[in-house]
């Protein structure tokens, strides 16, 4: 079976590997194929299901299943050092502490048995030498993935099973067996939607929420696990990379500006990652990103199936927690589509 | 009817659009709330950038928008965004917000005051969101305000009414003029005592888009805000230190009370 795949971010990539694992011969074609101007690349890559579980029950649902299937995925890799599963940190400023209590309160009426830990300042230290706060919670299934390193990885992976990249191209059109560049139009058994923003001729919904990132070098922090900070404001979470690097994010404004980062932006991040460890002060910052998070009316993912055509799109801010679900839901229905999806609310059957 | 500018409106519930779930939901509360008028941010935007979806979606509701000046620290900051605000909605209505502490979101009243008279100057209908004091709303007034929009509590705090003294004050003085709370409300029961105040509408967002379940919260906060206008209509009784028997007690003389006994 032949695959052509629009778009080569995280989903896309998933895609071409599964089947390409399968057997398919798979065609991947992006504007860019290292796809540093996909979400994925600018994702911090939280796996935070319980953090995140305030949109929709679904979400929380598929993130515990992802979190599995990611840990499935990663015995097939010589090099499993993109996933982190170590459990995250939530905190909050002295004056904020009642919002710790609303997230408890969230997570014990949404969720059935909530496992979490609160942690107070000599625990926090117990569990993160490098932390001080006086008040946490320690949610232990969470973690997170090296977003570049997987993506790098999974590229790897796929340009040893021999799959063929179309690189610098510009999708025009996506419909049943046809993908259309400004240049062609190639032909497959089977075609892949997953261009997040660029797929409003597919998803009529479709918006996209900016967000905003930095990179920081900071030695003089030692921080093991992804850290959440609530605040009445600012929404922000450090999540540590190798070599004392930490991803510092991330804003999430409803624009599809992909200008550079703002003042605001940045004092807002810088100061509140300061607040959490005073070993920021002497960081150097290596790298500032702005992206397009692709989400619809819903801020839920969804799958559109036609015969000869699969797009899924919307993983909005919960692009590594939802993939591999997705993943596996999109080769249920490829394979054995008289299964009954977990999922029945976000498959559009269009045939 | 809750008269703004030249418009009136059934509802006297005004709804903000921000910290929602994710538009469906807030599409959803909308609904249940029965508002008639919704705030939009210009904050964050970059100038000049008009092509946004979830503005369209704003404008797409059958809801008269109220964008705000909110991130805005002085005069000239908010007299600028008022005058974006104008060219991207279409509307000469403004909620005009000037920020003068960043922890509490308190107003800066004096740079508050200069934007009004300036904006109102400009042809704006300005609903300044002011605190609760007397002088400052007298000079708002002063400059042309036609509506008031005092807060309950700061922003997103909600705390509810925390001066109802002075804000039933405002009531007696302005008794003309439109009165709003603004900010600080939490519960249902604070909307229902702000109407119950005599104020002629409420303004809020946090309670409602961070509950639990906001279209269940939106419907409650509507009913609430019925209920206290209508409590406020049929006038409310004043409370007395002495119980007044509902049903009269005809075997209890008067002389036989404890506390009207001669000592």
């Amino acid at each position: 079976m032949k695959a052509g795949i629009a778009g080569a971010g995280l989903m896309g990539r998933l895609i071409a590997w599964q089947l390409s694992e399968l057997g398919w011969s798979v065609t991947l074609f992006d504007k860019d194929i290292k796809g540093q101007q996909s979400a994925a690349f600018a994702a911090a890559g939280m796996l935070a299901p319980y953090a995140e579980h305030e949109a929709e029950p679904i979400i929380f649902r598929m993130g515990m299943q992802a979190v599995a299937s990611w840990q499935t995925l990663a015995e097939k890799f010589d090099d499993s050092s993109w996933l982190q599963l170590q459990g995250s940190i939530v905190t909050a400023h002295s004056s904020d502490h009642y919002h710790l209590e609303e997230l408890i309160a969230r997570l014990q009426q949404k969720i059935p048995t909530p496992d979490f830990s609160l942690l107070n300042e000599k625990t926090v230290k117990d569990l993160e030498p490098g932390l001080q706060c006086k008040k946490a919670i320690y949610l232990n299934k969470e973690g997170a993935i090296n977003s570049r390193l997987l993506l790098t990885l999974l590229e790897q992976q796929l340009t040893k099973a021999g799959a063929k990249w179309q690189d610098k191209v510009t999708v025009t059109s996506v419909k049943p067996h046809t993908i259309s560049t400004t240049e062609n139009a190639y032909q497959f058994d089977w075609v892949f939607d997953c261009r997040g923003t660029g797929a409003n001729n597919n998803f009529s919904d479709l918006r996209a929420v900016r967000g905003e990132v930095i990179r920081l070098y900071a030695p003089d922090v030692k921080i093991t696990r992804p850290v959440r900070l609530l605040h009445p404001r600012y929404r922000l979470y450090i999540v540590p990379r190798p070599q004392s690097v930490y991803v510092i994010g991330a804003s999430e404004i409803e624009s599809n500006d992909t200008s550079a980062i703002s003042v605001r932006s940045c004092l807002e991040l810088l100061s509140a990652a300061y607040s959490v460890h005073s070993g920021f002060a002497e960081a150097r910052i290596i790298e500032t990103l702005s992206a397009l998070r692709p989400a619809l009316l819903d801020n839920l993912p969804r799958i559109i199936y036609q015969q000869g055509m699969i797009a899924v799109n919307g993983l909005y801010r919960h692009g590594f927690l939802l993939a591999p679900v997705l993943l596996s839901e999109i080769s249920n229905l490829l394979y054995n589509a008289d299964n009954v999806s977990a999922y029945p609310d976000i498959i559009k059957w269009d045939l | 009817m809750l008269g703004i500018g030249n418009e009136t409106f059934q509802s006297r519930l005004l709804l903000g659009t921000a910290q929602y779930p994710s538009p469906a939901i807030l599409k959803q509360a909308i609904e249940a709330s029965r508002t008639q008028i919704i705030t939009v941010s210009l904050r964050r935007q970059t100038p000049g950038n008009q092509d946004n979806y979830f503005w369209d979606l704003l404008k797409s509701l059958p809801c008269k928008l109220l964008p705000n000046t909110a991130g805005c620290a002085t005069a000239q900051e908010a007299i600028t965004t008022a005058n974006m605000a104008r060219e991207l909605f279409d509307t000469n209505w403004i909620k005009l917000e000037v920020i003068g502490d960043d922890y509490t979101l308190q107003p800066n009243v004096f740079e508050l005051v200069k934007a009004a008279d300036e904006l109102i100057q400009q042809g704006f209908e300005v609903l300044p969101y002011c605190t609760e004091d007397l002088v400052v709303c007298q000079e708002l007034v002063e400059c042309g305000c036609k509506v008031l929009m005092p807060w309950g509590a700061p922003i997103g705090s909600g705390r509810g009414l925390h001066n109802p003294y002075a804000l039933a004050l405002l009531r007696e003085r302005f008794p003309d003029l439109t009165l709003i709370v603004d900010a600080g409300i939490g519960k249902p029961s604070h909307a229902a005592q702000a109407m119950e105040l005599g104020f002629d509408a409420v303004l809020l967002n946090t309670a409602v888009a961070r509950a639990h379940s906001p279209v269940k919260m939106a419907n409650a906060f509507s009913l609430a805000v019925t209920s206290g206008r209508q409590g406020y209509e049929a006038g409310l009784i004043k409370a007395s230190h002495c119980a007044q028997a509902s049903t009269p007690l005809i075997d209890k003389p008067f002389w036989n009370l404890k506390v009207s006994k001669a000592e």
